[in-house]
Protein backbone atom coordinates (compact mmCIF):
# COMPACT_ATOMS: atom_id res chain seq x y z
CA UNK A 1 0.00 0.00 0.00
CA UNK A 2 2.63 2.50 0.85
CA UNK A 3 4.60 1.48 -2.26
CA UNK A 4 1.90 1.87 -4.53
CA UNK A 5 1.20 5.10 -2.91
CA UNK A 6 4.48 6.06 -3.08
CA UNK A 7 4.58 4.88 -6.76
CA UNK A 8 1.64 7.01 -7.98
CA UNK A 9 2.95 10.34 -6.28
CA UNK A 10 6.12 9.93 -8.46
CA UNK A 11 4.13 9.53 -11.64
CA UNK A 12 2.05 12.07 -10.92
CA UNK A 13 4.49 14.34 -10.28
CA UNK A 14 7.24 13.27 -12.77
CA UNK A 15 3.71 13.41 -15.64
CA UNK A 16 2.70 16.90 -14.69
CA UNK A 17 6.52 18.00 -15.03
CA UNK A 18 6.87 16.77 -18.02
CA UNK A 19 3.83 18.45 -18.88
CA UNK A 20 4.31 22.07 -18.22
CA UNK A 21 7.79 21.31 -20.16
CA UNK A 22 6.16 19.53 -22.93
CA UNK A 23 3.68 22.92 -23.09
CA UNK A 24 7.03 25.00 -23.40
CA UNK A 25 7.94 22.89 -26.26
CA UNK A 26 4.54 23.43 -27.91
CA UNK A 27 4.97 26.78 -27.32
CA UNK A 28 8.40 27.30 -28.84
CA UNK A 29 8.04 25.57 -31.81
CA UNK A 30 4.53 25.54 -32.38
CA UNK A 31 4.73 26.53 -36.19
CA UNK A 32 7.85 24.90 -36.96
CA UNK A 33 7.26 21.37 -36.16
CA UNK A 34 4.58 19.24 -37.70
CA UNK A 35 1.28 18.23 -35.59
CA UNK A 36 2.84 14.73 -35.32
CA UNK A 37 5.51 15.86 -33.51
CA UNK A 38 3.43 18.04 -31.21
CA UNK A 39 1.39 14.49 -30.74
CA UNK A 40 4.29 12.72 -29.91
CA UNK A 41 5.71 14.36 -27.22
CA UNK A 42 2.29 14.48 -25.63
CA UNK A 43 2.20 10.66 -25.82
CA UNK A 44 5.74 10.80 -24.48
CA UNK A 45 4.08 12.40 -21.38
CA UNK A 46 1.02 10.41 -21.38
CA UNK A 47 3.48 7.35 -20.98
CA UNK A 48 5.29 8.75 -18.01
CA UNK A 49 2.26 9.06 -16.32
CA UNK A 50 1.46 4.93 -16.41
CA UNK A 51 4.25 3.67 -16.71
CA UNK A 52 7.23 3.32 -13.60
CA UNK A 53 10.35 4.28 -16.21
CA UNK A 54 12.12 3.77 -12.73
CA UNK A 55 11.51 0.44 -11.69
CA UNK A 56 12.99 -0.32 -14.69
CA UNK A 57 15.98 1.02 -14.05
CA UNK A 58 16.18 -0.29 -10.18
CA UNK A 59 15.15 -4.03 -12.01
CA UNK A 60 18.29 -3.09 -14.35
CA UNK A 61 20.74 -1.31 -11.89
CA UNK A 62 20.28 -4.81 -9.23
CA UNK A 63 22.37 -6.84 -11.45
CA UNK A 64 24.48 -4.11 -11.21
CA UNK A 65 25.77 -4.41 -7.61
CA UNK A 66 26.63 -0.83 -7.29
CA UNK A 67 25.44 -0.58 -3.45
CA UNK A 68 28.55 1.66 -2.51
CA UNK A 69 27.36 4.57 -4.22
CA UNK A 70 23.89 4.56 -3.79
CA UNK A 71 24.85 4.09 -0.63
CA UNK A 72 25.20 7.84 0.35
CA UNK A 73 22.66 9.16 -1.62
CA UNK A 74 20.11 6.58 -0.25
CA UNK A 75 21.28 7.86 3.20
CA UNK A 76 20.65 11.80 2.74
CA UNK A 77 17.77 10.81 1.02
CA UNK A 78 16.57 8.95 4.20
CA UNK A 79 17.89 11.58 6.46
CA UNK A 80 16.73 14.61 4.66
CA UNK A 81 13.43 14.05 2.61
CA UNK A 82 12.03 11.12 3.62
CA UNK A 83 7.89 11.94 3.94
CA UNK A 84 6.94 10.18 7.07
CA UNK A 85 3.48 9.42 7.29
CA UNK A 86 1.71 7.38 10.45
CA UNK A 87 0.48 4.00 9.00
CA UNK A 88 -3.13 5.76 9.77
CA UNK A 89 -3.00 8.73 7.74
CA UNK A 90 -1.47 6.52 4.65
CA UNK A 91 -4.83 4.11 5.22
CA UNK A 92 -6.95 7.20 4.78
CA UNK A 93 -4.88 8.86 1.78
CA UNK A 94 -4.90 5.04 0.04
CA UNK A 95 -8.54 4.77 0.95
CA UNK A 96 -9.67 8.09 -0.91
CA UNK A 97 -7.82 7.89 -4.10
CA UNK A 98 -9.05 4.12 -4.24
CA UNK A 99 -12.34 5.36 -3.83
CA UNK A 100 -11.68 8.08 -6.66
CA UNK A 101 -10.17 6.19 -8.76
CA UNK A 102 -13.17 3.60 -8.42
CA UNK A 103 -15.52 6.05 -8.92
CA UNK A 104 -13.97 7.55 -12.09
CA UNK A 105 -14.03 4.30 -13.78
CA UNK A 106 -17.30 3.20 -12.95
CA UNK A 107 -18.27 6.98 -14.38
CA UNK A 108 -16.61 6.08 -17.95
CA UNK A 109 -17.96 3.15 -18.33
CA UNK A 110 -21.25 3.84 -17.52
CA UNK A 111 -21.42 6.87 -19.57
CA UNK A 112 -19.99 4.63 -22.55
CA UNK A 113 -22.24 2.20 -21.59
CA UNK A 114 -25.26 4.15 -21.63
CA UNK A 115 -24.01 5.45 -24.94
CA UNK A 116 -23.46 2.46 -26.95
CA UNK A 117 -27.44 1.64 -26.24
CA UNK A 118 -28.59 4.43 -27.16
CA UNK A 119 -26.57 4.28 -30.34
CA UNK A 120 -27.74 0.93 -30.82
CA UNK A 121 -31.02 1.93 -30.64
CA UNK A 122 -31.29 4.47 -33.49
CA UNK A 123 -28.87 2.58 -35.57
CA UNK A 124 -30.00 0.44 -39.12
CA UNK A 125 -28.31 -0.30 -41.95
CA UNK A 126 -30.15 1.11 -45.42
CA UNK A 127 -29.32 1.04 -49.12
CA UNK A 128 -26.93 3.44 -48.52
CA UNK A 129 -24.71 1.05 -47.04
CA UNK A 130 -23.36 -0.09 -50.70
CA UNK A 131 -22.25 3.09 -51.74
CA UNK A 132 -20.42 3.94 -48.30
CA UNK A 133 -18.98 0.28 -48.27
CA UNK A 134 -17.29 0.38 -51.34
CA UNK A 135 -15.92 3.63 -50.49
CA UNK A 136 -14.44 2.02 -47.14
CA UNK A 137 -13.23 -0.86 -48.65
CA UNK A 138 -11.17 1.31 -51.38
CA UNK A 139 -9.77 3.49 -49.06
CA UNK A 140 -9.02 0.41 -46.79
CA UNK A 141 -6.99 -1.12 -49.79
CA UNK A 142 -5.21 2.49 -50.10
CA UNK A 143 -4.02 2.78 -46.45
CA UNK A 144 -3.02 -0.89 -46.32
CA UNK A 145 -5.56 -1.97 -43.61
CA UNK A 146 -6.20 -5.71 -43.24
CA UNK A 147 -9.02 -5.82 -40.71
CA UNK A 148 -12.55 -5.77 -41.19
CA UNK A 149 -14.40 -2.79 -39.93
CA UNK A 150 -18.22 -2.25 -40.05
CA UNK A 151 -19.92 0.49 -41.36
CA UNK A 152 -23.21 1.34 -39.41
CA UNK A 153 -25.83 4.09 -40.46
CA UNK A 154 -27.68 6.47 -37.57
CA UNK A 155 -30.91 8.32 -37.18
CA UNK A 156 -29.58 11.10 -35.12
CA UNK A 157 -27.36 13.72 -37.23
CA UNK A 158 -24.33 13.15 -34.89
CA UNK A 159 -20.36 13.96 -36.07
CA UNK A 160 -19.30 10.58 -37.99
CA UNK A 161 -17.54 8.44 -35.13
CA UNK A 162 -15.06 6.16 -34.85
CA UNK A 163 -15.46 3.44 -32.14
CA UNK A 164 -14.38 0.20 -30.77
CA UNK A 165 -11.24 -0.94 -29.91
CA UNK A 166 -11.75 -4.73 -30.02
CA UNK A 167 -14.28 -4.61 -32.61
CA UNK A 168 -13.92 -1.19 -34.63
CA UNK A 169 -16.67 0.40 -36.47
CA UNK A 170 -17.62 3.70 -38.12
CA UNK A 171 -20.67 5.44 -37.81
CA UNK A 172 -22.36 7.86 -39.81
CA UNK A 173 -24.93 9.92 -40.01
CA UNK A 174 -28.46 9.13 -41.70
CA UNK A 175 -28.60 12.51 -44.23
CA UNK A 176 -27.58 12.48 -47.74
CA UNK A 177 -23.78 12.73 -47.80
CA UNK A 178 -22.44 13.94 -51.17
CA UNK A 179 -19.86 10.95 -52.33
CA UNK A 180 -16.81 13.36 -52.19
CA UNK A 181 -17.65 14.52 -48.72
CA UNK A 182 -18.47 11.04 -47.64
CA UNK A 183 -14.85 9.85 -48.67
CA UNK A 184 -13.07 12.35 -46.92
CA UNK A 185 -14.73 11.25 -43.89
CA UNK A 186 -13.93 7.74 -44.31
CA UNK A 187 -10.57 8.49 -44.87
CA UNK A 188 -10.58 10.15 -41.90
CA UNK A 189 -12.02 8.06 -39.60
CA UNK A 190 -9.36 4.87 -41.19
CA UNK A 191 -6.86 7.49 -40.39
CA UNK A 192 -7.59 7.60 -36.98
CA UNK A 193 -7.75 3.77 -37.13
CA UNK A 194 -4.25 3.15 -38.44
CA UNK A 195 -2.91 5.77 -35.92
CA UNK A 196 -4.04 3.73 -33.07
CA UNK A 197 -5.77 7.10 -31.68
CA UNK A 198 -8.73 4.98 -29.82
CA UNK A 199 -5.34 3.00 -28.25
CA UNK A 200 -4.19 6.16 -26.87
CA UNK A 201 -7.21 7.18 -25.53
CA UNK A 202 -7.53 4.02 -23.22
CA UNK A 203 -4.11 5.37 -22.37
CA UNK A 204 -5.62 8.15 -21.22
CA UNK A 205 -8.09 7.12 -19.60
CA UNK A 206 -6.37 4.73 -17.46
CA UNK A 207 -4.19 7.59 -16.80
CA UNK A 208 -7.15 9.55 -15.50
CA UNK A 209 -8.43 6.63 -13.45
CA UNK A 210 -4.92 6.57 -11.85
CA UNK A 211 -4.48 10.50 -11.19
CA UNK A 212 -7.84 11.81 -10.95
CA UNK A 213 -6.93 14.19 -8.35
CA UNK A 214 -4.64 15.83 -10.22
CA UNK A 215 -5.88 18.81 -12.56
CA UNK A 216 -2.91 18.65 -15.08
CA UNK A 217 -4.29 14.99 -16.33
CA UNK A 218 -7.49 16.85 -17.70
CA UNK A 219 -4.84 19.32 -19.09
CA UNK A 220 -3.50 16.99 -21.02
CA UNK A 221 -6.73 14.95 -22.05
CA UNK A 222 -7.67 18.05 -23.79
CA UNK A 223 -4.32 18.57 -25.17
CA UNK A 224 -4.41 14.41 -26.69
CA UNK A 225 -7.39 15.01 -28.47
CA UNK A 226 -6.27 18.17 -30.20
CA UNK A 227 -2.75 16.90 -31.34
CA UNK A 228 -4.54 13.98 -32.42
CA UNK A 229 -7.29 15.14 -34.27
CA UNK A 230 -4.72 17.93 -35.92
CA UNK A 231 -1.88 15.25 -37.02
CA UNK A 232 -4.76 13.22 -38.38
CA UNK A 233 -6.23 15.93 -40.71
CA UNK A 234 -1.64 16.75 -40.96
CA UNK A 235 -1.54 13.02 -42.35
CA UNK A 236 -4.52 13.34 -45.19
CA UNK A 237 -3.53 16.28 -46.30
CA UNK A 238 0.56 16.78 -46.11
CA UNK A 239 0.71 15.58 -49.82
CA UNK A 240 -2.32 17.94 -51.03
CA UNK A 241 -2.29 21.32 -53.05
CA UNK A 242 -3.38 24.17 -51.43
CA UNK A 243 -6.57 23.44 -53.45
CA UNK A 244 -7.15 20.30 -52.38
CA UNK A 245 -6.70 21.84 -48.44
CA UNK A 246 -9.20 24.05 -48.21
CA UNK A 247 -11.64 21.66 -50.15
CA UNK A 248 -11.06 18.78 -47.08
CA UNK A 249 -11.19 22.14 -44.38
CA UNK A 250 -14.40 23.12 -46.51
CA UNK A 251 -15.91 19.57 -46.57
CA UNK A 252 -15.82 19.69 -42.77
CA UNK A 253 -17.13 22.89 -42.65
CA UNK A 254 -19.98 21.72 -44.73
CA UNK A 255 -20.70 18.61 -42.62
CA UNK A 256 -20.85 20.33 -39.37
CA UNK A 257 -23.39 22.51 -41.45
CA UNK A 258 -25.59 19.59 -42.27
CA UNK A 259 -25.49 18.38 -39.17
CA UNK A 260 -26.19 21.55 -37.45
CA UNK A 261 -29.64 21.68 -35.93
CA UNK A 262 -28.81 24.03 -32.35
CA UNK A 263 -29.29 26.97 -31.46
CA UNK A 264 -27.00 28.85 -28.42
CA UNK A 265 -28.88 27.53 -25.81
CA UNK A 266 -28.07 24.07 -26.44
CA UNK A 267 -24.20 24.87 -26.79
CA UNK A 268 -23.18 24.43 -22.98
CA UNK A 269 -19.49 24.00 -21.72
CA UNK A 270 -17.68 26.16 -24.22
CA UNK A 271 -17.91 29.99 -25.25
CA UNK A 272 -18.26 31.63 -28.44
CA UNK A 273 -14.55 32.76 -28.95
CA UNK A 274 -13.45 28.92 -27.68
CA UNK A 275 -15.44 27.07 -30.10
CA UNK A 276 -14.22 29.66 -33.09
CA UNK A 277 -10.69 29.74 -32.05
CA UNK A 278 -10.79 25.33 -32.19
CA UNK A 279 -11.57 25.06 -35.31
CA UNK A 280 -9.83 28.68 -36.62
CA UNK A 281 -6.64 26.98 -35.56
CA UNK A 282 -7.73 23.53 -36.92
CA UNK A 283 -7.96 24.86 -40.09
CA UNK A 284 -5.11 26.92 -40.46
CA UNK A 285 -2.78 23.98 -39.50
CA UNK A 286 -4.56 21.92 -42.23
CA UNK A 287 -3.62 24.27 -44.88
CA UNK A 288 0.13 25.25 -43.45
CA UNK A 289 0.84 21.67 -42.66
CA UNK A 290 4.39 21.16 -44.14
CA UNK A 291 6.67 18.27 -44.24
CA UNK A 292 9.96 18.76 -42.35
CA UNK A 293 13.46 19.21 -44.00
CA UNK A 294 16.58 17.43 -42.36
CA UNK A 295 17.74 20.18 -39.91
CA UNK A 296 14.07 20.01 -38.87
CA UNK A 297 13.65 16.63 -38.51
CA UNK A 298 17.14 16.29 -36.62
CA UNK A 299 16.69 18.54 -34.07
CA UNK A 300 12.88 17.51 -33.67
CA UNK A 301 13.64 14.37 -32.70
CA UNK A 302 16.32 15.43 -30.90
CA UNK A 303 13.60 17.06 -28.15
CA UNK A 304 11.71 13.70 -28.51
CA UNK A 305 14.49 11.81 -27.00
CA UNK A 306 15.32 14.70 -24.61
CA UNK A 307 11.78 14.62 -23.53
CA UNK A 308 12.09 10.74 -22.75
CA UNK A 309 15.07 11.07 -21.26
CA UNK A 310 13.68 13.71 -18.92
CA UNK A 311 10.88 11.70 -18.06
CA UNK A 312 12.40 8.82 -17.04
CA UNK A 313 15.04 11.00 -15.18
CA UNK A 314 12.93 12.59 -13.39
CA UNK A 315 10.45 10.14 -12.07
CA UNK A 316 13.77 8.51 -11.04
CA UNK A 317 14.94 11.70 -8.62
CA UNK A 318 11.56 11.67 -7.03
CA UNK A 319 11.03 8.24 -6.65
CA UNK A 320 14.77 8.71 -4.74
CA UNK A 321 13.62 12.22 -3.36
CA UNK A 322 9.74 11.51 -2.02
CA UNK A 323 9.25 7.85 -1.05
CA UNK A 324 6.83 7.80 2.00
CA UNK A 325 7.43 5.79 5.14
CA UNK A 326 5.20 4.02 7.18
CA UNK A 327 5.66 5.30 10.80
CA UNK A 328 5.20 3.44 13.99
CA UNK A 329 5.49 6.42 16.67
CA UNK A 330 8.46 5.53 19.14
CA UNK A 331 10.47 3.50 16.37
CA UNK A 332 11.58 6.42 13.69
CA UNK A 333 14.76 6.13 15.23
CA UNK A 334 15.32 2.82 14.92
CA UNK A 335 13.77 2.48 11.56
CA UNK A 336 16.14 4.84 10.56
CA UNK A 337 18.79 2.90 11.71
CA UNK A 338 17.90 -0.36 10.10
CA UNK A 339 17.83 0.94 7.00
CA UNK A 340 21.16 2.63 6.86
CA UNK A 341 22.55 -0.79 8.02
CA UNK A 342 20.74 -3.00 5.66
CA UNK A 343 21.41 -0.60 2.87
CA UNK A 344 24.82 -1.65 3.95
CA UNK A 345 24.63 -4.91 4.07
CA UNK A 346 22.90 -5.39 0.36
CA UNK A 347 19.70 -6.14 -1.17
CA UNK A 348 18.05 -9.01 1.29
CA UNK A 349 14.83 -9.15 2.44
CA UNK A 350 13.63 -7.58 5.82
CA UNK A 351 12.83 -11.08 7.36
CA UNK A 352 12.91 -10.51 11.10
CA UNK A 353 11.01 -7.41 13.21
CA UNK A 354 12.41 -4.09 13.96
CA UNK A 355 13.56 -4.39 17.62
CA UNK A 356 14.96 -7.82 16.94
CA UNK A 357 16.64 -5.95 13.88
CA UNK A 358 18.02 -3.24 16.50
CA UNK A 359 19.59 -6.09 18.91
CA UNK A 360 21.20 -7.82 16.97
CA UNK A 361 22.61 -4.57 14.89
CA UNK A 362 23.94 -3.45 18.51
CA UNK A 363 25.24 -6.65 19.04
CA UNK A 364 27.03 -6.64 15.23
CA UNK A 365 28.19 -3.09 15.65
CA UNK A 366 29.51 -3.19 19.48
CA UNK A 367 31.24 -6.42 18.42
CA UNK A 368 32.67 -7.47 15.37
CA UNK A 369 31.95 -5.32 12.35
CA UNK A 370 30.49 -7.40 9.14
CA UNK A 371 31.89 -4.80 7.05
CA UNK A 372 35.46 -3.13 7.01
CA UNK A 373 35.11 0.50 6.03
CA UNK A 374 36.85 1.33 3.06
CA UNK A 375 36.99 5.11 3.12
CA UNK A 376 36.48 8.28 4.95
CA UNK A 377 32.58 8.46 3.99
CA UNK A 378 32.25 5.08 5.90
CA UNK A 379 33.53 6.70 8.51
CA UNK A 380 32.04 9.17 8.86
CA UNK A 381 28.78 7.59 8.43
CA UNK A 382 29.84 4.79 11.29
CA UNK A 383 30.31 7.14 13.63
CA UNK A 384 27.10 8.88 13.39
CA UNK A 385 25.63 5.46 13.35
CA UNK A 386 27.42 4.87 16.77
CA UNK A 387 25.91 7.62 17.94
CA UNK A 388 22.17 7.08 16.56
CA UNK A 389 22.67 3.35 18.54
CA UNK A 390 23.25 5.47 21.68
CA UNK A 391 20.17 7.11 21.12
CA UNK A 392 18.11 4.05 20.61
CA UNK A 393 19.82 2.25 23.33
CA UNK A 394 18.44 5.40 25.73
CA UNK A 395 15.18 5.16 23.81
CA UNK A 396 14.70 1.63 24.90
CA UNK A 397 15.81 2.03 28.55
CA UNK B 1 -35.02 22.14 -17.16
CA UNK B 2 -35.43 18.72 -16.75
CA UNK B 3 -32.21 16.15 -17.77
CA UNK B 4 -33.63 14.21 -20.22
CA UNK B 5 -33.96 10.40 -19.74
CA UNK B 6 -34.77 7.34 -22.52
CA UNK B 7 -37.61 5.07 -22.39
CA UNK B 8 -37.20 1.27 -21.89
CA UNK B 9 -38.89 -0.92 -24.32
CA UNK B 10 -42.13 -1.27 -22.50
CA UNK B 11 -42.48 2.30 -22.23
CA UNK B 12 -41.48 3.04 -25.81
CA UNK B 13 -44.31 0.72 -27.17
CA UNK B 14 -46.93 2.69 -24.13
CA UNK B 15 -46.19 5.78 -25.63
CA UNK B 16 -46.40 4.73 -29.15
CA UNK B 17 -49.67 3.68 -28.49
CA UNK B 18 -50.73 6.92 -26.74
CA UNK B 19 -49.38 8.78 -29.42
CA UNK B 20 -51.16 7.10 -32.11
CA UNK B 21 -54.89 7.79 -30.53
CA UNK B 22 -53.69 11.60 -30.45
CA UNK B 23 -55.37 12.06 -27.58
CA UNK B 24 -55.63 12.13 -23.65
CA UNK B 25 -56.17 8.55 -22.64
CA UNK B 26 -57.32 5.96 -19.44
CA UNK B 27 -55.51 3.54 -18.26
CA UNK B 28 -58.69 0.59 -18.58
CA UNK B 29 -58.34 2.02 -22.44
CA UNK B 30 -54.41 0.88 -22.98
CA UNK B 31 -55.18 -2.39 -21.24
CA UNK B 32 -57.70 -3.25 -23.59
CA UNK B 33 -55.17 -2.27 -26.65
CA UNK B 34 -52.45 -4.09 -25.05
CA UNK B 35 -54.62 -7.54 -24.37
CA UNK B 36 -56.09 -7.48 -28.06
CA UNK B 37 -53.06 -6.24 -29.76
CA UNK B 38 -50.37 -8.40 -28.07
CA UNK B 39 -52.58 -10.83 -25.85
CA UNK B 40 -50.75 -9.26 -22.78
CA UNK B 41 -53.01 -9.70 -20.13
CA UNK B 42 -51.75 -6.76 -17.81
CA UNK B 43 -52.95 -5.92 -14.11
CA UNK B 44 -54.04 -2.47 -13.77
CA UNK B 45 -51.41 -2.38 -11.17
CA UNK B 46 -48.58 -2.82 -14.30
CA UNK B 47 -50.35 -0.33 -16.52
CA UNK B 48 -50.41 2.40 -13.53
CA UNK B 49 -46.63 1.84 -13.26
CA UNK B 50 -45.39 2.42 -16.41
CA UNK B 51 -48.06 5.37 -16.64
CA UNK B 52 -46.72 7.15 -13.35
CA UNK B 53 -43.26 6.59 -14.73
CA UNK B 54 -44.07 7.99 -18.04
CA UNK B 55 -45.60 11.17 -16.13
CA UNK B 56 -42.08 11.17 -14.00
CA UNK B 57 -40.01 11.30 -17.35
CA UNK B 58 -42.19 14.49 -17.86
CA UNK B 59 -43.59 12.84 -20.90
CA UNK B 60 -47.18 12.65 -19.72
CA UNK B 61 -49.44 15.01 -17.34
CA UNK B 62 -51.49 13.33 -15.26
CA UNK B 63 -55.46 14.41 -14.49
CA UNK B 64 -56.57 12.63 -11.23
CA UNK B 65 -60.38 11.51 -11.88
CA UNK B 66 -61.51 9.69 -9.06
CA UNK B 67 -60.50 5.89 -9.62
CA UNK B 68 -59.50 6.03 -13.38
CA UNK B 69 -57.00 8.97 -14.03
CA UNK B 70 -56.98 10.38 -17.76
CA UNK B 71 -53.08 10.90 -19.04
CA UNK B 72 -52.59 13.19 -21.70
CA UNK B 73 -49.24 13.43 -23.74
CA UNK B 74 -47.28 16.56 -23.26
CA UNK B 75 -44.48 16.05 -26.00
CA UNK B 76 -45.37 14.84 -29.60
CA UNK B 77 -43.32 11.85 -30.88
CA UNK B 78 -41.15 14.48 -33.20
CA UNK B 79 -40.76 16.93 -30.49
CA UNK B 80 -39.42 13.57 -28.18
CA UNK B 81 -36.87 12.53 -30.71
CA UNK B 82 -35.48 16.03 -30.82
CA UNK B 83 -35.20 16.13 -27.54
CA UNK B 84 -33.61 12.50 -27.64
CA UNK B 85 -31.33 13.62 -30.59
CA UNK B 86 -29.94 16.81 -28.47
CA UNK B 87 -29.57 14.64 -25.58
CA UNK B 88 -27.09 11.71 -27.55
CA UNK B 89 -25.35 15.02 -28.97
CA UNK B 90 -24.87 16.66 -25.89
CA UNK B 91 -23.46 13.33 -24.17
CA UNK B 92 -20.69 12.73 -27.54
CA UNK B 93 -19.22 15.99 -26.71
CA UNK B 94 -19.01 15.02 -23.30
CA UNK B 95 -15.22 15.51 -22.08
CA UNK B 96 -15.63 11.38 -20.44
CA UNK B 97 -16.93 10.02 -23.65
CA UNK B 98 -14.09 11.35 -25.65
CA UNK B 99 -11.75 8.76 -24.38
CA UNK B 100 -13.51 6.08 -25.82
CA UNK B 101 -14.83 7.34 -29.24
CA UNK B 102 -12.98 9.58 -32.11
CA UNK B 103 -15.31 11.89 -33.89
CA UNK B 104 -14.47 14.24 -37.15
CA UNK B 105 -15.36 17.42 -35.20
CA UNK B 106 -15.18 18.07 -31.95
CA UNK B 107 -17.87 20.31 -30.73
CA UNK B 108 -21.10 21.83 -32.40
CA UNK B 109 -21.68 25.28 -33.13
CA UNK B 110 -24.16 27.63 -34.54
CA UNK B 111 -25.49 28.12 -37.61
CA UNK B 112 -23.87 32.05 -37.18
CA UNK B 113 -20.11 30.93 -36.09
CA UNK B 114 -20.69 28.62 -38.54
CA UNK B 115 -21.04 30.90 -41.30
CA UNK B 116 -18.72 33.54 -40.14
CA UNK B 117 -16.01 30.60 -40.18
CA UNK B 118 -16.79 29.60 -43.78
CA UNK B 119 -16.46 33.34 -45.11
CA UNK B 120 -13.19 33.76 -43.71
CA UNK B 121 -11.90 30.63 -44.38
CA UNK B 122 -13.08 31.46 -48.18
CA UNK B 123 -10.41 33.91 -48.27
CA UNK B 124 -7.68 32.11 -47.08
Amino acid sequence: MTDLLSILITLSISGSLLLIFSGLMDYLFKRKFTANWHYSIKKIVLLVYIAPAFLLVDFLSMFRQKQQSNYLFTYFSIKQNHLFLSTNSIRVIFTIWLLGAVITAFRFIYIYRNFIKRLRANCLSTSKEAIAQSLLEKNSNEMNLTRKINLSFCRINISPILLGVFKPMIVLPMFDIPIDELDIIIKHELTHFKKKDLWVKQAMSFAMILHWYNPFIYILQKEINKWSEFSCDEDIVINMSHLDRKKYGETILNIMGRANQTTDANLLGTTFSARQTNLKDRLLNILNAKQGNRTISTVSFVIIVLMTSLGIGSSMLINDVVPITEEENNVQTSKLLTEITESQKGPKQKETSNLDKISEDVRLLEGNPTQEPTNEEDHEIEDVEQAEIDEVILVAK
Amino acid sequence: MAKFQSLSDTEMKVMKEIWKMNRPVKSNELLTIFYEKEGKEWKGQTIATFLSRLVDKGLLSVKREGRANTYIPRLTLKEYKKKEAQSMLDTMYQGSLKNFISTLYENEITSDELDELKNWFADK
